[in-house]
């Protein structure tokens, strides 16, 4: 069994991306591993040196790129392309039974051994974020996740199929032009479209193995026992500003020594990449797509303070005051 | 023993015996109830008026908090968020029901349903995507619509009688005490959009794509209509199972539903006929009369006096929301 796995990043991602290769040459050796750069690549700094294949944006050939820029923010801009990348290389690598996203925030600490056995007859593995309801009342509660989608798209796998591929040739129409962050408007990003899949292919899995995937979103219900086993952890909002949990509250990373723990190893793989050999470090580039500003959740005290200036807000609005009568 | 059972008020009971007839004639050993949010002796139904069917009145059936329930919730999120309580009380005190299969009113059943009672004898639930189908165009519905309010359609739900079932209940009914409303922007509509986490929280949940399923104006881009020798088929090969006449009104006998605009009569005439008979039905079971009888629990609109004292009270805390908002 061939495995091409794959994930899609900026400049300023590359270090993370480099780390995620090197694991995935540690538990995975035999297969592949290619870098998508959704950048500019005239803008990667002389000298750099990448030892995985590159496929950059410019091979994909999108017409309308320049207002693809223009309307979204980076990250949107990321997972507006991001199923053309997986197209393009699911195409390119037809000799591989599948073909694996992973954020380039992805860190492999043991390789994917169900992938041939468990899922053996499926088309298309997704991970939820939570496998159990919240019990709590902290953000992210389970209303934010119907909003941003309940599978991450930080992992996909596709198992060479035509269902997989009529899959993709559905999600690379759909999303371009559709990855704004706009939950009243039923979108966000590439992600949320990962919900109607179910319905729409055959063979979709939920993955309700616990080891795979952990993340900001879910150490409350994956972590919370000594020695919990992890397979892969995605340290998205935890070792950058990406993703859309910036404004979580549940989790406290210093709560769950063993992460910790694999964290601080993390971050020195990262360093050592960002650096490694150049002047300047990869990781203060600015990416050259996604012209919109971000503009991050608001947090803390004015998070909450914003809520409850909303509340009155409302009250004023519906509160009955009967009106006095004249007798 | 299976029961099945519906959710309505009383102007809706026409609806609801057509479905009770429909089930008798295909459905004969089950045991059919009608859940009604109404109470009877308030409304004073003259016997012509009385259905041939068992009716549970749902001040019966043990809500904890039904008056805040009532307060909060217009007559939509009041009918459907009564839901999992229903399937509770009948897990309860209903202890032959091993199966219990919950219909919209505006739906008939056109076959033994022998291939839902096989998949409830081996799942804990039977859920039915809107699409399984892409739609390629924007009009409504349209993909993203269901991505705001739900891949399944909550006109329907089979569960076996089973502990996972019943967790599945007891979460179902915890949302929904106080967030079965509508509100798009955060996420929530009505008691459909939860049910997207069922198969990913709840082991065994069968998504049925069996096209005879829950035929609806949602479904028809990818289901056609026939009639072979006295039975319907859909797709020229499957038994049609049951219709969901969702939005379709006598009093607009032009429209397929109120909540579209992608099909009408003169594109689709392989489904008039299903419609003529469902509207010769409902007449027959006197919709003109039930359809004037208000619902106790739907309190008149409120109006709201002193808007100009309100505008003025609320634009200082909007001017502040913002000033936080954009720091």
């Amino acid at each position: 069994m061939m495995i091409t796995f794959l994930t899609v990043c900026t400049i300023r991602q590359l270090p993370q991306a480099l780390a995620l290769g090197e694991s995935l040459q540690q538990h995975h050796p035999k297969d592949a591993f290619i870098v998508g750069l959704c950048d500019d690549l005239l803008n990667l700094p002389t000298g750099f040196q990448i030892p995985f294949p590159l496929v950059s944006i410019n091979e994909l050939t999108i017409p309308d790129l320049d207002q693809l820029s223009q309307q979204y923010t980076p990250a949107e801009f990321v997972a507006a392309c991001k199923p053309l990348f997986i197209k393009h290389i699911y195409r390119h690598r037809s000799q591989t039974d599948w073909v694996i996203y992973l954020d380039p925030s992805v860190y492999l600490y043991q390789p994917l051994a169900d992938l041939p056995s468990q899922y053996a007859n499926a088309t298309l593995l997704l991970t939820p974020h939570l496998l159990k309801p919240v019990t709590d009342t902290a953000f992210p509660d389970e209303k934010f996740l119907q909003n941003v989608g309940l599978y991450s798209s930080g992992f996909l796998a596709l198992k060479r199929t035509a269902e997989a591929a009529r899959f993709l040739d559905w999600w690379s129409s759909r999303v371009p032009e559709r990855a704004f962050a706009c939950p009243c408007e039923g979108m966000y990003t590439d992600q949320i479209w990962l919900v109607l899949t179910p319905g729409l292919f055959d063979g979709v899995v939920i993955v309700k193995n616990p080891a795979w995937h952990l993340g900001l979103w879910n150490l409350h219900e994956r972590a919370s026992i000594e020695n919990a086993p992890v397979i892969f952890l995605n340290y998205k909002g935890i070792i950058d500003q990406e993703g859309y949990f910036q404004a979580q509250n549940r989790v406290r990373i210093s709560a769950y020594p063993a992460i910790k723990k694999r964290l601080l190893a993390y971050q020195n793989r990262v360093h050592y990449f960002d650096r490694k050999d150049l002047s300047s470090s990869l990781s203060a580039f600015i990416p050259a797509y996604g012209k919109q500003a971000f503009k991050p959740p608001l947090r803390g005290w004015r998070k909450k303070t914003v809520e409850k200036l909303h509340q009155t807000v409302k009250f004023i609005e519906t509160v009955d005051v009967p009106r006095k009568m004249n007798n | 023993m299976t029961l099945a059972f519906t959710i309505c008020s009383i102007n809706y009971l026409a609806q609801a015996r057509t479905l009770g007839d429909s089930l008798r004639q295909t459905n004969p050993d089950w045991h059919y109830v009608i859940g009604l949010v109404d109470k009877l002796d308030q409304a004073n139904l003259p016997a012509s008026l009385l259905p041939d069917y068992p009716m549970l009145e749902v001040d019966q059936i043990e809500i904890e908090d039904f008056a805040g329930m009532c307060n909060r919730y217009d007559i939509t999120e009041l009918n459907t968020a009564v839901k999992p309580f229903y399937i509770d009380y009948f897990f309860k005190h209903r202890p032959e029901a091993t199966e219990v299969i919950y219909f919209d009113p505006d739906i008939i059943v056109f076959q033994p349903l022998t291939r839902l009672k096989q998949h409830l004898g081996e799942y804990n639930l039977v859920v039915t995507p809107h699409i399984c189908q892409p739609i390629n165009d924007w009009l409504i519905p349209n993909e993203l619509n269901h991505l705001n309010t739900g891949t399944f359609n909550l006109g329907f739900i089979g569960l076996q009688k089973t502990e996972e079932s019943n967790r599945f209940v007891q979460w179902w009914k915890k949302r929904l005490v106080n967030e079965c409303r509508i509100d798009l922007c955060n996420g929530l509509f009505v008691d459909q959009h939860w049910v997207n986490f069922a198969p990913i929280y709840y082991d065994k949940v069968w998504i049925e794509k069996h096209p005879g399923y829950n035929t609806a104006y949602w479904n028809l881009h990818e289901r056609h209509f026939s009639e072979q020798n006295g039975i319907w088929k859909v797709n020229e090969t499957s038994d049609l199972q049951f219709f969901h006449y969702s939005g379709y009104g006598v009093h607009k006998p032009q429209e397929i539903s109120k909540y579209q605009n992608r099909f009408t009569f003169e594109d689709r005439p392989d489904v008039v006929p299903l419609f003529e008979l469902y509207r010769q039905r409902l007449l027959d079971n006197q919709n003109e009369t039930y359809r004037n009888y208000p619902c106790f629990y739907i309190k008149p609109p409120k109006v709201l006096y002193y808007q100009q004292v309100r505008k003025s009270l609320k634009s200082p805390i909007n001017a502040l929301i913002s000033t936080l908002e954009n720091r």
